[in-house]
Parts: structure tokens; sequence; C-alpha cells
């Protein structure tokens, strides 16, 4: 495939979900970072018109859709509202892992709620001393009765204050690394949970990251995602294969915020005039788009790519991370050229280009940094 | 004889502004940013103590400090403090320099001794919705009106225009095209004819927002009026500009000040963070992106120290140092500061650390005072001898 021969289907879709980011999200995109508040009604939108089932399989009341027919989705949105292409991407995260990973009695309990938009579902991972050193999980499940009972702290959880369920990486026994971790799913209102909402950060704003700590928490045994076992890291491993798919969705989202940025530039240099004429007609500035179109090419093609492969049951991690790493450095670059072009007005809340440059700076830190990254390939090198 | 090192005089007055700053400006620098609010307690404070009448000559009531010294103090102040080195640059290096080297001596006697006790602040407007970096598209006129003058149009990014007692606008002699017929007049703000209109919240430099303005049939009097335009030469506009040397020295020393401020926070995260069980500094990857950080801030300083020590026979920074530190320094200050951020994780993402606010206030450096392509502009044709007409 590639990613310039889409079928009619995907053309298709991709029209759609072009015409519903321009038509109704654009215009509202500012106001959730400005206000620091969740698209609400974004998310109820894209519910109703099935853009929140499309990972889910369609035995679950899903649409089984590709992770390339997923992006192309979320690519489009991306462009215009970084906030609300989140939403679209979240469903790439946790139901995703338990669409792969969970017993088929937990698929049924809850793949078919996350497919109509009734239940949300946080990753909750990152700890404050197990940030890039993932492994490093310290929060502990000890067995009790006919479930678990949970013991620890997270931070950095991307929805966490509205999320129904939690995914949480913890530790089974007394292990190191990665074996002994396993994944479970815990209710947000359980008792003994606490979720504090994190001070405002650069971008994403109408996102909320969070502390979270579990104090005694009681969890089912059937609400296991994977088991953590002391001999192998199996139920560490497991949700990794999926995360492959999440990175890349990084990627993309960084992909679009730069496409956005680089529309936006376009369209002024086009009406701006400066000396007697167009910025379009500068040769520097000229030269500036067109390396900005290459790099956005590139990353398109790696992201696609990576994607496809995944779809194709073939998925290649250092592609994978190859692709995340490019795309989201890429849209860094890409996005600051394009407010460059505005002059001094791109430095102003009224037009989206300061907003894109605060959003797509967490892309080369949250999915694994730039740096992890560059160990995984460079890891991958090395390996024969 | 060519010496890189500063003498111990200013070494020590570094170390004075550097503890006075982490002392009194540090805990708040959150703040302005946050509230948008103008600094105005430090900028109280920093007269009190002398330091904005550093570039004002004694006998208006100023230190007279050499260019070097200045630049030194904005670079230890951003280092800590962004908003408040933006006060101060306006103060040191803006419209008050202008009058100090073009103004008549009542100007001088009336303003210059109240911008040094911080109570006249001169802000600066320049741009227009349609003269930006073609700044000689200025359309604002001046009309001669007796000893008068009455000046009308729309300015805009006239940085902390909103608090402003004074302006410093430029403005043409009606009938006038290009660089020709470019003066400069003081507004003063409590006047009738004279407005702020819309006023932007920004990125970064969030103390201090940008101001449109509108002058309708301002009339300035003949104490006022700084430099008239001469229709038919552009002498009086590059006088103008030439004036504005030191505030391009200005602007990189803060960028400096900010990639080092940036680069000491992330040096000391470095050293606490541990992960893989080490501390972040063991890793060479990182260590390689310090020892890249670090040498770009160095490179910086030396071409902004050269520019701050090496005037051309005029008197004023040499244009071609200027130029070139400051394009080199902002876009230092952006990749120093960013990657400032990336050392830190997640962590640097988050408004409990000062990164995600550095990175913010860097981004302005290349848009204001010149963006990075008209520096560009600038620079090639220093090389070439002759400016390059942008209009073909």
């Amino acid at each position: 495939m590639h990613i310039n021969s889409l079928s009619s289907e995907q053309i298709a879709l991709q029209d759609a979900a072009r015409k519903l980011a321009q038509g109704e999200f654009k215009a509202k995109a500012a106001r959730w970072d400005a206000e620091g508040i969740y698209p609400d009604e974004n998310h109820h939108r894209l519910a109703e018109l099935g853009y929140l089932a499309m990972a889910m399989p369609e035995e679950y009341g899903g649409n089984g859709a590709s992770l390339v027919d997923i992006y192309l989705v979320v690519e489009e949105i991306a462009k215009v509202d970084f906030n609300t292409a989140l939403i679209v991407h979240d469903q790439n995260v946790s139901p995703r892992i338990i669409a792969t990973c969970g017993t088929e009695e937990l698929k049924q309990q809850f793949l078919p709620r996350f497919a109509k938009g009734e239940i949300e579902c946080a990753i909750s991972w990152t700890e404050p001393q197990a940030g890039s050193d993932a492994t490093a999980v310290t929060t502990r499940l000890r067995p009790e009765g006919d479930g678990y009972i949970l013991n620890g702290g997270k931070i950095f959880t991307t929805f966490g204050d509205r999320a129904d369920y939690l995914l949480v990486y913890a530790r089974f026994c007394d292990s190191k690394g990665a074996r002994g971790i396993g994944t479970v799913l815990v209710k947000r209102e359980s008792p003994g949970v606490q979720v504090h909402i994190l001070e405002q950060k650069m971008g994403a704003r109408g996102c909320n990251e969070c502390e979270i700590h579990f104090d005694d928490v009681f969890v089912p045994a059937d609400h296991v995602v994977t088991q953590g076992v002391a001999e192998n890291s199996s139920g560490f491993v497991k949700p990794l294969s999926v995360y492959n798919a999440t990175r890349v969705g990084m990627g993309v989202l960084a992909l679009g915020i730069a496409e956005g940025a680089f529309d936006e530039a376009r369209d002024y240099m086009k009406t701006r005039r400066q000396f007697g004429k167009s910025l379009a007609e500068m040769q520097g500035l000229q030269w500036m788009m067109a390396d900005m179109r290459i790099q956005i090419e590139a990353a398109r093609a790696l992201c696609y790519n990576a994607l496809l492969m995944i779809d194709q049951g073939k998925p290649d991690p250092t592609l994978s991370s190859i692709a995340k790493l490019q795309a989201t450095e890429m849209a860094q670059k890409v996005t600051h050229d394009a407010l460059q072009m505005f002059g001094g007005y791109g430095y102003f809340g009224s037009l989206p280009l300061e907003r894109m440059v605060r959003d797509v700076r967490m892309l080369t830190i949250t999915g694994g940094t730039t740096q992890i990254h560059k160990n995984a390939i460079a890891g991958a090198i090395f390996r024969d | 004889m060519v010496s890189f090192k500063l003498d111990d005089e200013l070494e020590s007055f570094r170390s004075e502004v550097r503890r006075m700053a982490e002392g009194e400006f540090a805990e708040k620098a959150a703040y302005w940013d946050e509230h948008e609010e103008f600094p105005a307690e430090n900028r109280d404070k920093l007269a009190e103590l002398g330091y904005l009448g550093m570039f004002i000559p004694e006998e208006y009531g100023g230190s007279g400090a050499p260019v070097i010294q200045g630049t030194i103090f904005l670079e230890e102040i951003s280092r800590v403090c962004f908003n408040t080195a933006l006060v101060c640059q306006l103060y040191l290096n803006g419209p008050a320099r202008a009058v100090s080297l073009l103004g008549t001596d009542e100007q001088k006697q009336r303003l210059l001794p109240n911008v040094a006790k911080g109570k006249t602040f001169i802000a600066i407007a320049i741009s227009e919705p349609e003269a930006g970096s073609a700044v000689t598209d200025l359309r604002t006129t001046a009309v001669q009106d007796g000893d008068g003058w009455i000046l009308n149009g729309s300015k805009c990014f006239c940085t902390g225009g909103h608090v402003a007692d004074y302006l410093m606008v430029f403005a043409r002699c009606a009938g006038s095209k290009g660089a020709r017929g470019i003066g400069a007049f003081l507004v003063n703000m409590k006047k009738k004819g004279a407005s702020v209109g819309h006023i932007s919240t920004k990125m970064g430099g969030r103390g201090l927002p940008e101001a449109d303005i509108t002058l309708e049939d301002y009339r300035v009097g003949p104490e006022d009026i700084l430099l008239v335009g001469d229709p038919e030469s552009s002498k009086t506009f590059s006088l103008l500009m030439s004036s504005f040397g030191p505030e391009r020295v200005g602007n990189s020393a803060m960028c400096v000040g900010l990639a080092q401020g940036a680069f000491d926070t992330a040096k000391d995260y470095t050293e606490i963070r541990h992960q893989f069980g080490r501390p972040l500094k063991e890793f060479q990857g990182l260590q390689w992106k310090i020892a890249d950080m670090a040498t770009q801030i160095h490179a910086a300083r030396l071409m902004v120290y050269r520019a701050a020590t090496n005037p051309a026979a005029n008197g004023f920074p040499d244009p071609m140092d200027a130029t070139m530190a400051k394009l080199y320094a902002n876009e230092m200050a952006q990749r120093v500061t960013n990657d400032a951020l990336q050392l830190h994780g997640h962590n640097g993402y988050t408004r409990e650390y000062p990164l995600e606010r550095m990175v913010r206030d860097a981004r302005g450096f290349a848009l204001g005072g010149g963006t990075l392509e008209i520096l560009r502009n600038t620079i090639a044709a220093m090389i070439y001898g002759h400016s390059f007409n942008q209009r073909r």
C-alpha cells in the first residue's frame, strides 16, 4: 500500500473526518486550551458518529477498523484540534490492550461499553521514579480472597480524573524489572483510589494529567488483564506489543498538528503582503515551506508504513520507534517554522500557531521519549 | 591586545546582580507569567537600586555605564526572571536610550531622571498591521500644525503599551514614501487622541502583553518632537534605526541569560534524577546533549560580548556583530531551552517546573526586534555591500 493510494472507502472516511474537523471542531479548538476544559461535546459527537468504536472488534459492537483507517481520522482531527484528536487516539490505548490481551469474559464485559462510549479507561503506568525506566514500577498487588489488594502511586495518568476505569501496571509478586509486572483494571470510584489533578501544563490543556494513589484498593480477580508472573515478563510484554500502535499513533497526532500548522501558514502567506508582495513570493520563505513539506511527507510515509505492518500482523517495533521519533521531532520543527511565517502575530493566542507549538511539545516526551526510542533503535542495530 | 576575559570589576558586578536576581526575583518569576501581570514591584526595586538608569548619562540621573555592563545585567536578570528582564530591556535599550542619544537637552532633563527612577515608562510603537517586517511601509502620518505635529494612525505590537506613560512613535510626513520622511515623536498617553486598543495574550513574555494603539488627531507639542523625518531623505530613519543597535545586543544578552537559566536547571536535574538505577548525567547521550547546549551558549555569549565591546565608528554597536549575535542567540535560546525541557521528561511539560515557561518565553526573540528572516536579509546586504530590493 502507498498512503497516496487509499481505497475509495478510506478516502470517504478521510473526507468525512475532515468535514467534521474543519466544520465543527476547528472553531472551538482554542476554547479547550484557554479554559483548560475537556471537549465533552466533541466527545459525544464522536461517540454518536461511531468514531470511538473503530478499534473494537465487530463481535463486541465495534467496527473492527484497521489502524490505518483510525489514524486517517486522528490525523484529520489533529490538524485543527489536538485535544479532540487525543480522544479518538485513546481507544487504541487501554481498550485495545483489553481487546488483545483480556479474557473472553473481560472483553464481553467491557468492549461493548467502550464501543458505545459509555465508559472510558485511562492508562496508569508511569510512577514518579519510573518514567523512562518503565519497568521500575513499584505499585504492588497482593492476593486476597477472590482478588488482590492494590497499593502504590502513579503520575501523569492522562484523563485519570474522568476515566471510569484505570488500566494499572503493577507487580504481582516480589520481582525486579519486567518480570512479575502485569496489568489490572481498577474502577476509579473504588474505595482507596485518590485522584489529584496535576498543575496545568504547557499544552494539551484540555486533557488533565493526574497523580493517583491506591491505598488498599480491592481488585477482583476477573479484572486482571495480563497476569504478572515471577518467571517471565509476559504480563508486561503482551500489552507492550499493543503499545507499538499507540506510539505510532503519537507520531500521527504530531503529523496532523504539523500539517494543520503548515496549512495555516500556506494560506496566510498567500494573503499577507510585505514589501509590496505576498510572503508566498519570497524565495527564502518558499524554501522553508518546501523543507517543511518534505519533512511532513517523510514522516507520513514512516507512520503509515509502520501502522500498515501492524495491521498486516507483522509489527516491527524498530520501525514503530523510528516513525514515532521522526514524526514527533519533525512536527516540533514544522510547527515552529509555521509560527515564524506569521511574524509577531504567530506569538498571539488569537491564532492557533502558538497553541500548536505548545501542544506538539508533549509528543517527544510521552509514549517513550525520543531518547528512549533512540535506545530501542540502537539496541536493534547492534542486536545481531 | 585581544582579550575575551571580563575584568574583575565586571565579574563582581555579575555576582552582585546574580545574587540580587536569585534573592529577589526567582520566587515570583512564574507569577508574572501566570497572571499576565507587569512586574511593577521588580521595576521599582531595580530603580531604587539604580539599575534602570545604567545607560542614562550621569548628568541626567543615570550612571552612564558601558554597554558591556548592561549586557551582563540583562543576561543575569533574564537567567532568573524573563519578564523582569524584558522590562529592563525597555528601560535600558528602548526609547530612553534614543532620547538620550537624539533628544534635546530639555527632553533629557524632563524625562531621563524619571526613567532612571522608574517613574516614567516609555514604550515603543513602530509596527503596524500592514508594516511588520516591511517597517518602512508604515502609514502613521505626521502633519505639521504650527509649532507641533498632528499624528494619525494605528500601531500594534507595542510591548507594555498598556502601562506606558509615553510612547515613542514612528510616523511619516504626509506624502512621503518608504524610508524617506519617517521620524519619531513622543506621545504622552494621558493626553487626548492616544488610546490603547486590544491587548493581546501571548505565548510567552506574558508579563508584558502587546497593545494596539490608536492615534487620532493626537497633537505633539514642540517639546515632544524627537526627530522630524525629512521627506527627501532616509537619513532620519537610518539614524533612528542605528540607535536601536544596542537593543539587539540587549535582546541577545537576554537569550544567553534565559538559555543559561534553563541549562543550569537541567544540569541540576540530571544530577539528582535517577532512572535505570543511575543519575541521568551518567548517560552518555545526555552528557553529549548537555555538552552541545553549553557550547552553543558559550558561542552566543562570545558573540554578544563582542557586539557589546566593539563599536563602529558612530559609537553604536557594529551592525554586523549585533545582527549576527541576535540571529545566533535567538535560535540558540530556542534550541537550548527546548533541550533543557526534554531533559526533564514529562516534568518539563508541567508548570511545576520553569522549563515550559522558558521555552514559551524564548520563542518570542525570533519574532520581535527584527525577525530571523529580516536579520538574514540585513546580514546578506552587509556581505554583498548593498541592500537587496525586497520588492522585486
